[in-house]
């Protein structure tokens, strides 16, 4: 199966804790204990918590993720080609 | 005719609908009918701009030409004048008439009117943008959302403020007595004081309105759409009274069937969900909306956030938790748990959305 490498990125300074990103990919998103959305790979968090991480994703999960990204009233979600640097969202 | 959508109201409800529509029936003919000239923003984002978080180019969700990209027409800065159901015709305030096979309307809600500043639209949050700078001190008249936000405006610009609410508190349909009471404690360790609504001034330079915003449903009554619990009465599948008719978002108050009524929902998710599920519908593959939403927001720093149905009149019950700085508020409706308020307890929401999505599976 095709993967692509993304860096998928929560900015806490626009995030207002809508949670929609959650509530559409609950594997790459999660709220933390200051109502602010983290990014999880795969459901986990290795590392520890963060507001950004490189994911390696199937098309079908980069759907999901852009979907969510797309979800974000604030636009909080942003989600970078990893490999070429293009900016996939917003 | 060619099969044809005509979507009323190009706010989030409206073109995630158009786009959902497009994505899974590309040949269905779809018109946007968007009464501002701008492209869609978010609503969300003002309070943004106005505390200068963001630019102002920073608010827009999507551009003029991407409307065109995903081949839906957008006709912008027109007004529908009048729904014609036995036609299927929609006329805008040119006289220009649009035949439609379906039509949704997704008009949202609008401020009632006032003589202060209110925060529904771009253009609002560039007159509070202009005015700021001139004000000595905010008089802030009303006790939900938008007043929370005028609260934290008045923060940001150190501007002195008097909140004046009806009821005795914030949100005061919601929460009960003792949690509005903490949150008035709050405003008044920030120097934030609560007075009657009946002291506000009727006119002052600093005045600010977030006094709620009722569905708009005149085009939905004149077209004979029945109306309920405050907005265009609608089935699980947005579908309203009359054939062919649909609504969604702000404006809809959808049949929930493990509630046993229709409810009104106002926020961000709702919309989304309401446009997700009925452009799917539209474009042949048929979705209902299901999920409880949830809104967060803060009141000078303090989290608050509402999920599923949490109007003290359609709960039976109500169960307060504190656990010291952390409250929780359960709304019951006989048994079944409904809607639920966390106030500075953000980490229990995942839970307690995963409970009352239980609580919400159609039996």
């Amino acid at each position: 199966m095709l993967t692509m490498k993304i860096q998928l990125t929560v900015d806490p300074d626009l995030c207002i804790g809508a949670a929609s990103c959650v509530t559409t990919d609950p594997q790459s998103f999660v709220m933390n204990g200051e109502n602010k959305a983290e990014v999880l790979d795969h459901g986990q968090a290795p590392g520890g918590p963060s507001y950004s991480r490189t994911l390696e994703v199937t098309a079908e999960e980069l759907e999901g993720v852009i979907t969510a990204a797309q979800s974000c009233p604030t636009m909080a979600v942003i989600v970078t080609n990893q490999e070429t640097g293009e900016q996939l969202y917003p | 005719m060619e099969e044809t959508i005509v979507i009323i109201g190009g706010g989030i409800a409206g073109v995630t609908t158009a786009e959902e529509v497009k994505k899974h029936a590309p040949h269905v003919r779809v018109v946007l009918i968007d009464g501002e000239e701008e492209p869609l923003y978010s609503r969300v984002l003002l309070p943004h701009y106005i505390k200068e978080k963001i630019p102002r180019a920073k608010v827009f969700l999507r551009t003029p030409e991407r409307y065109a990209e995903q081949g839906i027409e957008r006709v912008a800065g027109k007004e529908v004048s009048k729904i014609d159901p036995a036609r299927k015709t929609v006329t805008l305030n040119d006289d220009t008439h649009i035949l439609y096979t379906n039509l949704v309307l997704a008009t949202g809600t609008a401020p009632r009117p006032s003589q202060g500043y209110v925060l529904q639209t771009l253009a609002d949050a560039d007159a509070i943008v202009e005015a700021l700078p001139k004000l000595q001190e905010m008089h802030i008249v009303g006790g939900g959302f938008m007043a929370c936000e005028f609260v934290n405006i008045a923060e940001k610009f150190h501007l002195p403020a008097k909140v004046y609410v009806r009821g005795g508190g914030f949100w005061n349909t919601i929460l009960p007595e003792e949690a509005q009471q903490v949150l008035a404690q709050h405003l008044q360790h920030h120097g934030v004081r609560i007075h009657a609504a009946e002291e506000a001034p009727t006119q002052h330079p600093g005045l600010f309105y977030g006094t709620g915003a009722p569905a708009q449903c005149h085009l939905a009554e004149q077209a004979g759409c029945a109306s309920e619990a405050g907005g265009i009465k609608t089935t699980e599948a947005l579908a309203t009274t009359q054939p062919h008719i649909f609504a969604a978002g702000d404006c809809a108050a959808a049949w929930q069937p493990t509630l046993g009524r229709h409810l009104r929902v106002g926020n961000w998710q709702n919309a989304l969900q309401h446009g997700r599920a009925l452009g799917a519908t539209l474009g042949g593959a048929p979705t209902v909306a299901t999920k409880p939403t949830a809104y967060a927001t803060d009141l000078l720093g303090l989290s608050i956030i509402f999920m599923g149905d949490v109007q003290r009149a359609h709960a039976t019950q109500l169960h307060m938790v504190r656990n010291g700085e952390k409250i929780q508020i359960y709304y019951y409706d006989d048994a079944r748990l409904i809607g639920v308020v966390l106030i500075n307890d953000p980490l229990a929401r995942a839970a307690l959305l995963a409970a009352l999505g239980t609580s919400y599976v159609p039996t």
